[in-house]
């Protein structure tokens, strides 16, 4: 009896886990109002990798390697105070359900940034950012299986 | 006497026929016997638990939940926003961006913190040197 009653509360949460990733995220709130929404598809990524030269404007970074790894980006940016909340709350649990690794929190002047990480010391196979600002959300999830030294030289490069 | 072979040709009939001729001896108490082992089953039964489905049924519909939200749908695929791959290029590279000023924004934060957290030290040094 025990042994099913665990076997359920095992079967609910990996519902739950299954039920909050970037994708859900972004067909829960793309359509709604003040929101606008962008998804890019791994197709359209194998096509941009085909662009030559791929470069940050003005920093000759090569983005080539990093798009060519990428499988989807998926990007929330909301105005709509009646959802923020509840975008927040299932960021939060994707994160969460997905063992994300904080990459860096900012609180600047009411805004408050989280980068967060998941993958191996080589590989980073997703990265999210969390950005709450007054009224403002804005969630980017990127996923693929980026190169991390690839991704640390991209970052520092355009930060330059 | 008969065989084992004639015997087992004989149908029900001809064997009940034949056990009716034989003057055999039922044993005493047989009756009590059967009774007392008819009544024992039956408390064995009624003792017995019977299991309880919600258990199973919760299973049973957990995994079918699971299922239907893990499986993905035919309907749920998801349309690109770009269909030129040099907008969607672009909205990568601004993404980038984005994400490259945050992070940048954040180290800022991060070094004048650091050189606020440094000043108690040089202030405490001054003092030792004079």
């Amino acid at each position: 009896m025990k042994r099913i009653i665990i076997i359920a509360t095992l079967l609910l949460a990996s519902i739950s886990s299954f039920a909050q990733n970037g994708k859900s995220i972004y067909q829960k709130y793309s359509d709604a109002e003040n929101v606008s929404a962008v998804y890019i598809s791994p197709a359209m990524f194998r096509l941009i990798g085909k662009i030559p030269d791929m470069n940050v404007e003005g920093n000759d970074v090569n983005l080539a390697p990093i798009i060519r790894s990428l499988s989807g980006l998926y990007i929330i940016s909301s105005e709509n105070p009646h959802i923020n909340s509840q975008i927040k709350a299932d960021a939060e649990k994707f994160i969460k359900g997905g063992q994300y690794e904080l990459l860096m929190e900012a609180k600047d002047d009411g805004e408050t940034v989280r980068m967060y990480t998941v993958g191996t010391e080589k590989v980073v196979n997703s990265f999210v950012m969390l950005s709450i600002d007054g009224n403002e959300i804005d969630f980017i999830c990127v996923d693929g299986k980026m190169d991390r030294e690839d991704l640390d030289k991209l970052m520092a490069d355009a930060m330059k | 006497m008969k065989k084992i072979e004639d015997i087992e040709r004989m149908e029900v009939e001809e064997l009940e026929a034949a056990a009716l001729k034989e003057n055999i001896r039922v044993p005493d108490g047989l009756k009590d016997r059967i009774k007392a082992t008819l009544a024992a089953e039956t408390i064995i039964e009624e003792s017995t638990p019977k299991r309880n489905p919600l258990p199973y049924i919760a299973v049973a519909a957990a995994a079918a939940v699971a299922a239907i939200v893990a499986i993905p749908h035919k309907g749920s695929a998801l349309q690109d926003t770009y269909t030129d791959p040099y907008l969607a290029y672009a909205k990568v590279e601004e993404t980038f961006n984005t994400i490259s000023n945050k992070m940048a924004a954040g180290i800022s934060l991060a070094e004048e913190a650091r050189d606020a957290a440094g000043k108690p030290s040089e202030i405490i040094n001054k003092i030792n040197t004079k």
